[in-house]
């Protein structure tokens, strides 16, 4: 138990250093930026001066940049991520109501990406067919190459403009609450494709190196059929570092999903972004870029914690059994 | 065990006499050597390598020398919406440019900053990831550490919040995009130098006196070249999709518009001009696509297996 | 021919010029077995001494049929079992010799079992009694485990491969080659990744296990000293070829073709301050592998001949 409790307590402490080094290296990236750092909080609305004076005063504008970083990384231990002043609501209301909208799309498309790679990697590494093989390795690595905000505008060209199947932006129709089923379609096919064809090629080398190693010999050497040797003995195998594989991805497409929004206008933290960016709203941007990271340094603590319950060698961790003598 | 067994030498005397020069087939004590030199040149003369060559040398001449021959892309003087003719093979966009003029310009800053920032990736991941591999200890975990926590850093949102804080300068791009990349390509340099470290050579190189920095530098990162030539390789694709996506969300600079950019215009025409979001991403789509199989067939050459044995 | 079956019952397998061809890189090959020859009586223990390189592995693993299925791989020659041919021979038979007729104790247990899967499932695995479950099947595992010398066998069944020391992974290895109930045991290195001690312990649990079960055992191994007090007959190797042949006892005494001589010299060597060691010239090694067939089975004793066919 106790090993249990080192290992996450190392990995908390050093997620939060690193948590706290992101931090920082934002709050210096405000700082040298040029421009007037009160009206970089208020954006682009007009105020008066008592109201400059009163920000000044909150925010410690006029403090020595000590105690700026001291009250910013308070500010943010406490959930405090800043007020928009474009919205009238605190940064962190407004993440809040934005970021179920790209988890509505994260979400799905990491479940099609996983299944789908894993599905895909798997047969082209076990196939005898070079062509199978080749076919499948070569959609991967297609779909690896394409930039995927094209991809998006070519199924919109081809989806909702063509054949008007299915709508062309947003997350349902105008003025209705949630999300339509049809609106989601696309912007999770766009985002699920690359995070698909990375995870089929590692899937297929990850398989063919599980292949090659000696237990499958001990298989084989009980008359196992070749199917059983590969879905019995291979592929568990292989999937141990898919797992780690997946976690990264998701925080990868995490941080990604600006692109996908945009190209749908979808109504999630993406786009909140890309709006606070081009109203010189930083409060917002610093808000968001604060919570991706945040999310994937979870993503990654979890990662580590499955990778910990799916391989047996490090399962002992959390078990007090240790191995007997001979 | 009974008595020493008795030995035919004469016939074993006979045949020693004869042995002269060591016998064929030994490799050179260096790691690599002969093997590797025949390997490259197969490699080179492969048909599949030659047309991934081919096509990226096109696309950059077409980048770099093309518009030298084409019209005038900022010009607005024809006719708008022009669909692809003989008279303008990618058509004309909404401001009436010459799109194949566009197209071609297009790709000078997306091959300009992938490959600089592959250069800078695999110069940095050499250093750090050589230093940490070979001389461990304390300066592995720092730097293990410090290659943790830019890959912690989100990407493309760290270089959206950069730029639009900073301005949107093509170097600042490259430098940014070589800060969040230059750990994927050091974890490789680090497993090498590691796995080099242990061999024997290294061991007699310090035991005779061979300082560790020469050492590193002469010959642990030469060794472990294969595996970061293929890495950088593909770090080339990757840094053209992300400065294109960049681009496409509005960072980079409007006098000369990568293909990002142009995608970004040709968003809202999508219904008029279909070719306006085809060309430029079907550019990318191919300058890619043949980086990252030269880049796979790179990996098969250097890292050799004997097939799907099993 | 005079017929062997007057004299002894038919030897359980016969190798006949077997020759194994494995592909080394895209263009090139290797012959890593050229012309052996070879049989196995019932309830025979022989044993295949050679260095690295020899193919004594390999051999073992074509009469086991486990060359990778590599379509590069070429076999020749004959391998008869119960007088059925094998060469050429379709996947049904392949796998009849497989899963039932003989069973493989490989060389290093902890890459040879699946890290992910209990033992106890690794051992019902290789069960003849079809793969089904329950609770005789249940038993059964636990029968051989035992068998192979673990005492706590219910415990290991439910561990995982890192769970155990390298001397009881060795038996489990030796428990699933036993589940099948084979007619030949193959072990290629038994004990080459294990301490010294415990050799010792694993090369006795398989002693007394082949003799419980009367199966036949083909001993493979570098190490002379291990083959020399398990087997009845040896074969040695060099450069893909059989080298000489015969009572384990009488080659070891009186070693006639040089390479014999050789090697046992370097193991005396090692004991004895008097016995230099003795290292092949590199020309004769080449010689040797191309020529050398002309010097295969220099036998000594009679009974050698009788044997042959």
């Amino acid at each position: 138990m106790k090993a249990v409790l080192l290992h996450y307590g190392k990995l908390l402490l050093s997620s939060l250093l690193l948590f706290l080094a992101v931090l920082t290296v934002l709050f210096l990236l405000l700082e040298i930026a040029p421009g007037d750092p009160v009206q970089s909080l208020i954006g682009d609305n007009p105020v008066s001066d008592e109201f400059r004076a009163q920000v000044t005063a909150a925010f410690g504008l006029d403090r020595p940049i000590w105690e700026r970083y001291v009250i910013y990384i308070a500010n943010v231990f406490q959930g405090n991520l800043g007020y928009s002043f474009g919205s009238s609501m605190t940064v962190s209301e407004l993440i809040m109501s934005r970021i179920g909208n790209t988890l509505a799309l994260a979400l799905p498309a990491f479940v099609i990406s996983t299944l789908g790679g894993l599905l895909i990697g798997a047969i082209a590494a076990s196939t005898r067919s070079r062509w199978l093989d080749g076919g499948m390795s070569g959609l991967a690595v297609a779909l690896f190459s394409i930039p995927n905000f094209w991809l998006g505008l070519l199924l919109i060209m081809l989806f909702s403009i063509t054949l008007g199947w299915l709508p062309v932006q947003g997350k349902g129709p105008y003025g209705s609450e949630g999300i339509s089923p049809e609106y989601l379609i696309l912007p999770m096919l766009t985002m699920a494709t690359s995070e698909l064809a990375y995870k089929a090629r590692i899937m297929r080398s990850s398989m063919i190196e599980s292949l090659g190693q000696d237990f499958v010999d001990t298989a084989r050497s009980k008359g196992l059929s070749r199917n059983q040797v590969l879905w019995r003995h291979a592929m568990p195998n292989a999937l141990l570092p898919m797992v780690t594989v997946s976690g990264y991805s998701l925080g990868f497409a995490l941080a990604g999903s600006v692109v996908v929004e945009r190209v749908f206008g979808w109504p999630g933290m993406g786009l909140l972004l890309l709006d606070a960016i081009q109203r010189n709203n930083n409060q917002v941007v610093l808000g968001v870029t604060i919570v991706i990271t945040i999310s994937i340094l979870i993503i990654n603590i979890l990662t580590d914690v499955v990778y910990g319950l799916v391989d047996p060698r490090l399962r002992a961790r959390f078990s007090s059994k240790q191995g007997s003598a001979a | 065990m009974s008595s020493t067994p008795k030995l035919d030498t004469e016939a074993l005397a006979t045949a020693s006499r004869a042995a002269e020069a060591p016998p064929t087939g030994y490799v050179k004590t260096r790691p690599g050597g002969k093997r590797r030199e025949s390997v490259w040149r197969g490699f080179f003369r492969k048909p599949s390598t030659i047309i991934y060559l081919g096509l990226i040398a096109v696309m950059v001449l077409a980048s770099f020398v093309g518009p030298l021959f084409a019209g005038d892309p900022v010009a607005t003087t024809h006719p708008q919406f022009l669909p692809p003719s003989a008279d303008f093979l990618l058509g004309t966009d909404h401001l009436g440019r010459d799109y194949l003029a566009r197209v071609l310009a297009g790709g000078q800053v997306s091959l300009l900053v992938g490959f600089s920032v592959a250069i800078l990736c695999m110069t940095l991941g050499l250093i750090i990831g050589g230093v940490a591999g070979f001389y461990g200890g304390f300066w592995d975990t720092a730097l293990v550490k410090l290659a943790e926590f830019f890959q912690v850093l989100p990407g493309i949102v760290l270089a959206l919040v950069a730029a639009a804080l900073l301005g949107a300068n093509v170097w600042i791009i490259v430098v940014i995009l070589s800060i969040t990349m230059w750990p994927a390509v050091a974890r490789i340099v680090r497993a090498e130098a590691m796995r080099i470290a242990q061999l024997g050579y290294v061991e007699s190189q310090r035991a005779a006196g061979f300082k560790s920095l020469r050492i590193l530098i002469s010959d642990v990162l030469p060794n472990a070249m294969p595996p970061v030539i293929v890495a950088t390789t593909m770090t080339v694709g990757r840094a053209i999709l992300i400065e294109s996506s960049l681009a496409f969300l509005g960072i980079g600079d409007s006098n000369n518009p990568s293909w990002g950019a142009l995608l970004n215009s040709a968003q809202s025409y999508m219904a008029t001009g279909w070719w306006l979001a085809l060309f430029p991403g079907l550019a990318i789509f191919i300058v890619v696509l043949a980086i990252n199989m030269l880049g796979d067939s790179l990996n098969d050459a250097l890292n050799p297996s004997i097939g799907k044995v099993k | 021919m005079t017929s062997p079956a007057q004299v002894h019952p038919a030897p359980l397998l016969e190798v006949t010029d077997l020759a194994v061809q494995l592909p080394t890189g895209r263009d090139s090959h290797v012959d890593a077995v050229r012309a052996v020859s070879l049989t196995v009586g019932r309830g025979e223990r022989v044993g295949i001494v050679g260095e690295s390189g020899s193919g004594k592995s390999v051999t073992g693993r074509a009469i086991a049929g486990l060359l990778p299925t590599n379509p590069r791989v070429k076999v020749r020659g004959s391998i008869r079992f119960h007088g059925e041919e094998l060469v050429g021979a379709n996947q049904r038979a392949w796998h009849e010799i497989r899963s039932r007729r003989v069973g493989m104790i490989f060389q290093d247990p902890l890459t040879f079992l699946n890290p992910t899967m209990r033992i106890g499932r690794q051992v019902r695995e290789s069960l003849a009694a079809g793969k089904s479950r329950g609770a005789h099947v249940d038993a059964e595992v636990l029968r051989f485990l035992t068998l192979a010398g673990l005492s706590n066998a219910a415990e290991v069944a439910q561990r995982f491969p890192h769970e155990l020391s390298g001397g009881m992974r060795q038996r489990v290895l030796i428990a699933i080659a036993i589940a099948k109930t084979p007619e030949i045991i193959i072990a290629d290195e038994p004990t080459t990744a294990l301490d010294a001690t415990v050799q010792q312990l694993v090369l006795k649990t398989l002693d007394e296990t082949v003799a419980d079960l009367g199966t036949s055992l083909v001993l493979i191994s570098h190490d002379i000293a291990v083959v020399a007090n398990m087997t009845d007959r040896i074969y040695v190797m060099y450069g893909g070829r059989i080298v000489e042949t015969g009572p384990t006892q009488e080659v070891l005494a009186r070693p006639q073709h040089p390479y014999t001589q050789a090697l046992l010299r370097s193991v005396l060597s090692l004991v004895d301050e008097d016995v230099e060691l003795y290292s092949i010239p590199p020309a004769f090694r080449d010689w040797l592998r191309t020529e050398g067939e002309a010097l295969a089975t220099v036998g000594t004793a009679s009974t050698e001949h009788e044997e042959a066919h």
